[in-house]
């Protein structure tokens, strides 16, 4: 007989499902791209404190190419949900699309690939 | 200022996204056994509730294991069981394996195909389901 673990009801959990880069878990890989590449577009700055993820979902480029920023255990992971491709866009397009706009936005040295990650944000 | 919660970075946890339907497991037996699926062909593996390291609950059948193959994996869909406040059967496909030459629409509508002509239910209407859940 075969026997499987299974799953806690009652906790609390995150996903995503993404085309895209992961940043590592060094904060500040990401933190200085935002920097060196002018990202922060921000009008009103509340502090000094750079949190990629505000400034990021606050970036018109980012937003409107459907962009998302993940901050997990693991560190940041950038890109676009798979579920958002469009109705005409072709695999093949959404990628190229999600590569370019990122490569734009970050530079050219990362590696696009799907990021699938779930984890517990309970505490 | 903004306050982000965090998260339990030793915790293990599962996720999925697909272009599909949760249906009810027996439901789904029932569909199976009209395509000529008897009881012998279901598996007697058995789910269990696991937390930090425990059991809880009673042991639930897992029957889907064996008819897996060549009934979902045969018409191009993946099968995900999660165990929620109830036991949750998702079938489709992940988006990720979206084709290259192949549009949203295509993809959606493959996926609908198959899972009409699976279940015998030319009313279904898929979508898009994503979850995540701790399993360790």
């Amino acid at each position: 007989m075969k026997i499987r673990r299974g799953f806690v009801s009652n906790s609390s959990t995150t996903s995503f499902s993404i085309y895209g880069h992961y940043f590592g878990e060094n904060e500040e890989v990401i933190e200085n791209i935002i920097k060196e590449k002018e990202l922060d577009t921000r009008i009103e700055k509340e502090d000094d404190l750079i949190d990629p993820y505000e400034i990021l979902n606050q970036n018109k480029k980012f937003t409107n190419a459907q962009l998302i920023i993940e901050y997990s255990p693991w560190g940041y992971f950038v890109g676009r949900s798979w579920h958002t491709i469009k109705d005409d866009e072709t695999g093949k397009e959404f990628k190229e699309t999600t590569e370019k706009v990122m490569t734009d936005l970050f530079g050219d040295e990362m590696i696009f690939e799907h990021h699938e990650q779930g984890y517990n944000d309970n505490f | 200022m903004k306050i982000r919660t965090g998260f339990v970075s030793n915790s293990s946890s599962s996720s999925f996204c697909i272009f599909g339907v949760c249906k009810d497991e027996e439901k789904i037996i029932e569909k199976l056994k009209k395509k000529g699926v008897s009881e012998e062909d279901l598996s007697d593996g058995i789910m269990e509730y696991a937390w930090e390291g425990e059991i809880h609950g009673d042991p639930t059948p897992e029957k889907l294991e064996k008819v897996k193959d060549n009934y979902f994996y045969k018409a191009g869909l993946s099968v995900k069981q999660v165990m929620g406040e109830s036991y949750y059967t998702y079938i489709g496909v992940p988006w990720k394996e979206i084709k290259n030459d192949e549009t949203g629409k295509q993809f959606q509508e493959r996926i609908t195909v198959s899972l009409r002509d699976l279940l015998e239910d030319p009313e279904l209407q898929p979508s898009t389901c994503e979850e995540a859940w701790r399993d360790g």
